[in-house]
């Protein structure tokens, strides 16, 4: 298996009046081609930012991205054209990511039409193509979005991802805005167009379930930060950092005889503007100590599961008194 | 992957066939849109339709009564009131379009550069058209009258500066809002350009907000143009402008009222229409709207 994009450091910072709000504060991972990676945590994490700035939709402040091996942190607009038909994004919300005066066809046709590899007539039949693909019937092609519902809609935003055939896709909790039942569909098909186009993702979200069903690997996210980093199945079974507990315990379980312990997070988020050094969810941790207020290192507690946590190995261990 | 496939097919509409259509459905809007065509036919015939020219005094009948011979009565000078409502027709017709579009044009500038760019830009731009908006309308018009002078082109200009900062700033809200949706992102994920984002994806979806404000805003600039007329500062005699026809009948309301009436019906039935149609028309642009 060969890696398709490689994260360094990568940092996006914003201006804001009250000073830099750290969206994403050095975060690192690598994607295998043909997997999915989930990018979990809550609202207002980065995790939005981190898929976005991967694809130069918004520039970052520092760190590196390799694509394919080659270094694209700085590309040229040329190179990002380039780059951009390897690279595409399905967003959340299939109301605001649709043109509402675009016609389902020409949604689809747009990439295909500014690509410029195509005459009219091959487009037409690539647009027939692909809607086939994503499971649209034609007599939709000339519908427009408000016509449509929630799930045809996704299914319109896909065809328009894959129409320049891409290798890499951000989806940007691409279900989310769904119905359970839709959500099922969509994930299928995102799961048989990954096995038969050898697509990898990049899945941001913040279900859970969703996460689980989809990832080969997990990274969960706090406040712009990687908090930690495993494999989906190793993640589920034996969560480390005491957030993703905070987080895991949170699913509800189907088993009405097994009691879930809930733990239960006390306190807000710590504003990301002006975060102070060190671990940015000691505020509200169960097992917060002094060397908490410390910067926290990345370390590798076991094989490909990484933490950063200074408390993790005695949280595994379980020789931890509660803090 | 197997698709659900039914006979119905949807067939491709026109974005201008679909606006008409929803706005069919508005019995209101449509008789606004009638009379606005009959007001437009006036307008554009009015040489070829008025009875007599509309500097015409018949001297044997000054302020006659609605009669065979005067359909609308004559005035105090015994003009045709009839004739001068026809022809004033073109005159409010033009004002009141040529002064919306000048207040559109300048509204559009500035709002969309305020709306595209941001920043200081557009922090500059809004302070100014918050100073500008604080004087009252009516006495910057007055103002701009006064200053340029009499005369009809002068009071479009009037009328066309005054009302900009509207335009301004709903041109501003709805590019911000065009700007920060989605479908704005994915173009740029798509290798779109500026220029086919700002023509294909923020301007048609921008524009309807100021289609409407037009519409209604000519009934609006109409009566300021009357207004403007009406105390002296606009059109001035002898052209037959509601507004001076009405100033003009002052004196004579209270024995003659048709001298008044007939003009100030004119004004009424022209802004309503206008209004009624941009009422419907803000309901039918809107796509979301099921057929």
């Amino acid at each position: 298996m060969s890696e398709i994009l490689r994260v360094e450091n990568l940092t996006k910072f914003f201006d804001t009046s009250g000073g830099k709000l750290h969206a994403v504060d050095g975060v690192s991972f690598s994607l295998e081609k043909g997997k999915t990676l989930g990018v979990v945590g809550e609202s207002g994490c980065g995790k939005s930012t981190l898929g976005r700035t991967v694809l130069h939709l918004l520039e970052p402040t520092a760190g590196k991205i390799y694509f394919e091996g080659k270094d694209i942190t700085k590309v040229g607009k040329k190179e990002l054209h380039k780059l951009r038909e390897d690279m595409q994004i399905i967003f959340q919300d299939p109301f605001s990511s649709l043109n509402p005066r675009m016609t389902v066809s020409d949604t689809i046709a747009e990439p295909l039409i500014l690509q410029k590899k195509l005459q009219k007539v091959q487009i037409g039949q690539e647009v027939e193509k692909l809607m086939d693909t994503v499971g649209l019937a034609d007599r939709f092609a000339n519908a427009y979005p408000h016509e449509m519902d929630g799930g045809r809609r996704q299914r319109v935003v896909i065809a328009r991802a894959l129409a320049l055939n891409p290798k890499f896709i951000v989806c940007d909790e691409p279900v989310s805005a769904l119905d359970v039942s839709i959500q099922a569909q969509i994930l299928n098909l995102m799961q048989d167009l990954q096995e038969e186009r050898g697509l990898s993702y990049i899945f941001v979200t913040h279900d859970l379930s969703v996460v689980k069903y989809i990832s080969h690997d997990i990274v969960v996210m706090y406040l712009g930060q990687l908090v930690e980093k495993a494999p989906s199945v190793e993640i589920f079974r034996s969560p480390l950092h005491p957030y993703t507990k905070a987080l895991l315990s949170a699913i509800p379980k189907p088993d009405v005889h097994e009691k879930s312990k809930r733990i239960l997070l006390k306190g807000e988020l710590t504003s990301p503007i002006n975060p102070k050094p060190g671990c940015r969810f000691a505020a509200r941790c169960l097992y917060a100590c002094d060397r908490c207020h410390e910067p926290q290192v990345q370390k590798e507690i076991m094989p490909n599961h990484f933490v950063a946590c200074c408390r993790a190995e005695e949280l595994m261990t379980g020789t931890l008194q509660d803090g | 992957m197997q698709s659900v496939k039914t006979n119905q097919s949807m067939v491709k509409k026109s974005q201008f066939g679909m606006v008409m259509k929803r706005l069919a459905k508005n019995k209101m809007a449509i008789v606004g849109l009638v009379i606005v065509i009959i007001l437009l036919m006036i307008a554009v015939l009015a040489n070829v339709i008025i009875p007599y020219d509309y500097g015409y005094q018949d001297t044997s009948a000054l302020l006659q009564a609605p009669c065979a011979k005067h359909l609308l009565g004559t005035d105090n000078l015994g003009r045709d009131i009839l004739s001068r409502l026809i022809y004033g027709t073109r005159l409010s017709m033009k004002m009141g379009i040529l002064s919306v579009l000048l207040a559109a044009a300048l509204g559009t500038f500035l709002g969309s550069i305020a709306g595209y760019y941001g920043g200081i830009v557009d922090d500059i731009i809004m302070r100014f058209l918050d100073i500008y908006q604080s004087i009252p309308g009516l006495v910057m018009c007055v103002a701009l009258a006064a200053v340029l002078g009499h005369g009809l082109n002068n009071s479009i200009l009037a009328v066309g500066i005054t009302t900009m900062s509207g335009y301004a700033r709903m041109i501003r809200g709805s590019i911000m809002q065009v700007k920060g949706m989605e479908y704005i992102e994915a173009a740029v994920a798509i290798n779109a350009g500026d220029r086919r984002i700002i023509l294909k994806h923020i301007m048609p979806n921008a524009i309807s907000p100021l289609i409407v404000q037009m519409t209604m805003g000519i009934g609006g600039a109409i009566l300021m143009a009357s207004t403007l007329s009406y105390i002296g500062l606009g059109a001035q005699a002898p052209m037959p402008e509601w507004g001076s026809m009405l100033a003009g009948g002052r004196s004579y309301m209270r024995d003659y009222g048709f001298i008044v009436i007939f003009p100030g019906l004119m004004i009424m039935i022209c802004v309503l229409a206008f209004n009624l149609l941009g009422d419907g028309l803000r309901d039918a642009l809107d796509p979301r709207l099921k057929d």
